[in-house]
């Protein structure tokens, strides 16, 4: 591997952030980043923690934001389940289909924001 | 009751009326630009066919109840609100479900009704998060990169080895939605950026900077909770 004097320490930073994530899919920025940790102390280093709370904080928020549905819940879209599978069972004739486009423009100083939204709406009986 | 059978955001596109002078400007906007996929073909349903698809939907979508309700708990940030947008999601999922393709990520199609779900009926602010600010995160990030002094890294382990039960909860609840959901299939549901992307209806760039902007705030939470313990005063 040649030294590459364009690849710095604040390229480095940025690219280890993607490496931990296994995000780095580009083989040659794989190798120029491996190459720099090998040979800056302080990047290795920052590697080396940046890896380690990266998988403390993947430990604490998988032990604290992995709740059970309650049993209730379950309950309730099974029944919700069968009652839509009933109303489609005892449909005819034809159905009511709603399409909805919207465009929502933002313009903040010199930057024009456009988002469109999409959605198409089936109507069903009400549920009894 | 109306069913919401396909449902989409487009991604946002950026104009720029003026050229800004950044490289990474142009670069991220033609990203943001790019093509828009829609799934909303309304397929026809008989009769013979809605108990199996009932059957086939029990089978195979009741399973991931509780990573749904862990997720629309992210969301919503309450019990109650959560139930009910996991049974709108799943009412949503079972009326679309034979327009999903089997061999698919089953989970991965539930998330992103649940997040369109929340965005049309439950988010109090209807307006979407600012993209254009997480971009401009994604620049600041880059060239605020500096090395972390050795007493910066010893009081974070400090602050990380002495976490208490509840406080990343407690901080991934604090730190604004944007950031939190992208926290939260990364490093909970270990997706990488791309199906995150398809999740949150994002460009891949977006998910990295908002990802590694709500991972810093977490961070620095966690850091603040401690210090008002007496923990980690070395640094930070």
């Amino acid at each position: 591997m040649t030294y590459d004097p364009l690849f710095n320490c604040v390229r480095a930073l940025h690219d280890l952030l993607l490496y931990i994530d296994n995000e780095l899919a580009d083989l040659n920025e794989r190798l120029a980043l491996e190459n720099h940790l090998a040979t800056c102390q302080p990047c290795h280093s920052e590697m080396e923690h940046e890896k380690a709370v990266v998988l403390h904080l993947k430990q604490a928020l998988s032990k604290e934001c992995q709740e059970s549905a309650p049993s209730e819940l379950n309950n309730r879209i099974a029944e919700q389940t069968a009652a839509l599978a009933a109303q489609m069972n005892a449909m005819s004739g034809p159905q009511i289909i709603t399409e909805i486009r919207t465009t929502e423009t933002t313009i903040i100083g010199d930057t024009v924001i456009e988002i469109e939204t999409h959605e198409i709406r089936r109507d069903f009986p009400p549920l009894n | 009751m109306a069913v919401i059978l396909g449902s989409s955001i487009g991604k946002p596109s950026i104009k720029l009326k003026v050229n800004l002078g950044q490289a990474s400007f142009n670069k991220r906007s033609e990203q943001m630009s790019g093509e828009i996929e829609v799934k909303s073909k309304a397929g026809a349903l008989t009769k013979a066919n809605a108990a199996d698809l009932a059957a086939r939907f029990n089978a195979e979508a009741m399973q991931y109840t509780s990573q749904l309700y862990s997720a629309a708990l992210r969301y919503t940030k309450n019990p109650h609100d959560a139930q009910d947008l996991v049974q709108d999601t799943y009412a949503k999922a079972f009326t679309s479900f034979h327009q999903f393709e089997p061999g698919t990520n089953l989970k991965a199609w539930l998330y992103r009704i649940l997040t369109t779900t929340f965005i049309n009926n439950y988010r109090k602010d209807q307006r979407r998060p600012q993209v254009s600010d997480a971009e401009v995160e994604d620049w600041q990030l880059y060239a605020a990169a500096s090395h972390t002094s050795d007493q910066g890294k010893s009081a974070e382990d400090e602050v990380l080895e002495n976490l208490p039960d509840g406080d990343v909860k407690k901080a991934l609840h604090e730190i604004p939605e944007e950031f939190r959901l992208a926290v939260y299939y990364a490093d909970v549901e270990g997706y990488p950026y791309k199906e995150i992307a398809e999740i949150l209806n994002i460009p891949s760039g977006t998910v990295m900077s908002r990802l590694h902007r709500g991972r810093k705030l977490l961070r620095e939470l966690l850091a603040d909770y401690a210090k008002s313990r007496g923990i980690g005063k070395a640094g930070l």
